[in-house]
């Protein structure tokens, strides 16, 4: 068996916040444009596909966030097993979409690492390294944001009030998440 | 093996239809480098479905297959950048270092030894084989590389035939892409130096520069890659490198320095 490892090296907590790295969580990229995509991909994942910019929408299983106008981010709510990648949702949409020419599915489950950041002071944290102004955003359970944190490019999904999940390239991961403890000791 | 860092791009190409996304994160790869038969017969013994392989033992030609090892989905490829017979399996990248040391184990008894990318970079230099960025920049064309064989002739159209076909593009003194060997084979010359066939007539012509460098331990002595303008009519031309102190005499021959006949890469 090949062991499952990643690139964060332990979990982040101070009295106001708390950082998780949450694995293995499957992520895909699926888009499209046509009206028979949007359909097909109902019928596949009994969930409706956002529309509105910057906004995320979640079935039992599976939560998909809008990144442009014919492109999401689909992840699964529950971490998937780390004794094989198959993923039987992926199979289907490239059953399904893929094979059919509706639109195109990308497995990017290793590109990102997820984090889980709770506590109070998240948007504080957030507001000592990316421009982006997180006032609406804070208060829009389920509002997806793509900006940078740190120089570092992230998608951020409003999870619950308090809480985020955010994504960043594996490559920049360790980084980021260094940069994030050492920001968050100085709240 | 190595995990790659690059920023986040991505493309919409309209006329075609066609959206490109950046997947370098998501996978990790390990290459094998050998000769034919063990580096196929290692591959076989880790990947957990081998037909594909066992074909490649019967020289059936090959070129990529998905299959599984130890259950995780991965991707072998047949690809070399060290001009020996090659394999590379990219896997999910929190699957790499295990996957690392699965193959250190499972070589053992071939004698594997691990090589990083210097040791790549000189291998596949002296094979020839270009690092696009570095023996190339975006003025070039598969036809300045001697790499014409690489586009389809029997295509009715592809995105670049225009730009290919051009009078400029096809014209004769374009720089192109020759091999140098130096006078002195244990000088080695230096990346991004100029070449000049006249240093007396000023100013100085400046007809190309070195692209890729390196000293060979299997030719002994010193070989670089490099774009000359009209080089590939110029094989045996004898030109100057001009340094600091001193020219150093070189001479233009083909970019394929080792293993020209493809024996090593075939054995």
């Amino acid at each position: 068996m090949l062991n499952y490892k990643t690139s964060i090296k332990g979990d982040v907590t101070h009295s106001d916040l708390a950082i998780k790295e949450i694995k293995p969580i499957m992520k895909l990229i699926i888009r499209g444009k046509t009206k028979d995509f949007i359909t097909a991909i109902g019928k596949n994942l009994n969930m409706v596909l956002p529309t509105e910019a910057n906004t995320s929408t979640s079935a039992e299983n599976l939560t998909a966030f809008w990144l442009s106008p014919d492109e999401w981010m689909l992840i699964s709510n529950d971490t998937v097993n780390e004794d094989n990648n198959t993923y039987q949702v992926e199979d289907e949409l490239i059953k399904n979409i893929s094979k059919v020419k509706l639109g195109a599915v990308t497995d990017v489950s290793d590109q990102f690492v997820m984090l889980n950041i709770k506590g109070s002071k998240v948007f504080d944290l957030f507001a000592t390294g990316s421009p982006f102004n997180f006032n609406d955003f804070r208060n829009k359970k389920g509002s997806v944001i793509q900006t940078i944190l740190a120089h570092i490019d992230v998608i951020i999904h409003h999870k619950e009030i308090n809480e985020v999940n955010l994504f960043v390239r594996r490559s920049f991961s360790q980084h980021l998440h260094s940069w994030m403890s050492d920001s968050a000791s100085r709240l | 093996m190595c995990v790659k860092s690059y920023d986040k791009c991505g493309k919409d190409i309209p006329a075609v239809n066609c959206g490109l996304k950046t997947g370098d994160d998501h996978s990790s790869c390990v290459g094998t480098s050998g000769d034919h038969h063990t580096v196929s017969t290692f591959i076989s013994g880790i990947a957990d479905s081998y037909s594909y392989f066992k074909k490649s033992l019967n020289n059936i030609p090959q070129k990529e297959e998905k299959t599984k090892i130890d259950n995780i989905k991965c991707r072998i490829m047949r690809i070399s950048f060290t001009g020996e017979h090659s394999y590379e399996i990219n896997i999910q990248a929190n699957y790499g270092e295990d996957l690392w040391r699965k193959c250190m184990d499972a070589g053992e008894e071939f004698n594997i030894t691990p090589y990083g990318t210097e040791t790549m970079h000189l291998l596949r230099a002296e094979k020839g084989f270009i690092i696009v960025g570095q023996d190339t920049d975006a003025t070039m064309t598969p036809i300045d590389l001697q790499m014409d064989w690489i586009v389809s002739k029997k295509k009715y159209d592809f995105i670049g035939k225009r730009s290919l076909y051009r009078s400029d593009t096809m014209k004769e003194d374009r720089k192109q892409l020759v091999g140098l060997v130096t006078d002195n084979p244990s000088e080695v010359l230096e990346e991004g130096a100029q070449i000049v066939a006249n240093t007396s007539l000023k100013p100085v012509e400046m007809l190309g520069h070195v692209t890729s460098s390196y000293y060979s331990p299997n030719l002994n002595k010193s070989i670089a890659l490099a774009v000359v303008r009209g080089g590939k009519n110029m094989l045996g031309q004898k030109l100057f490198i001009p340094m600091e102190n001193k020219n150093i005499n070189v001479t233009i021959v083909d970019p394929v320095f080792f293993d020209k006949e493809n024996v090593r890469l075939n054995a």
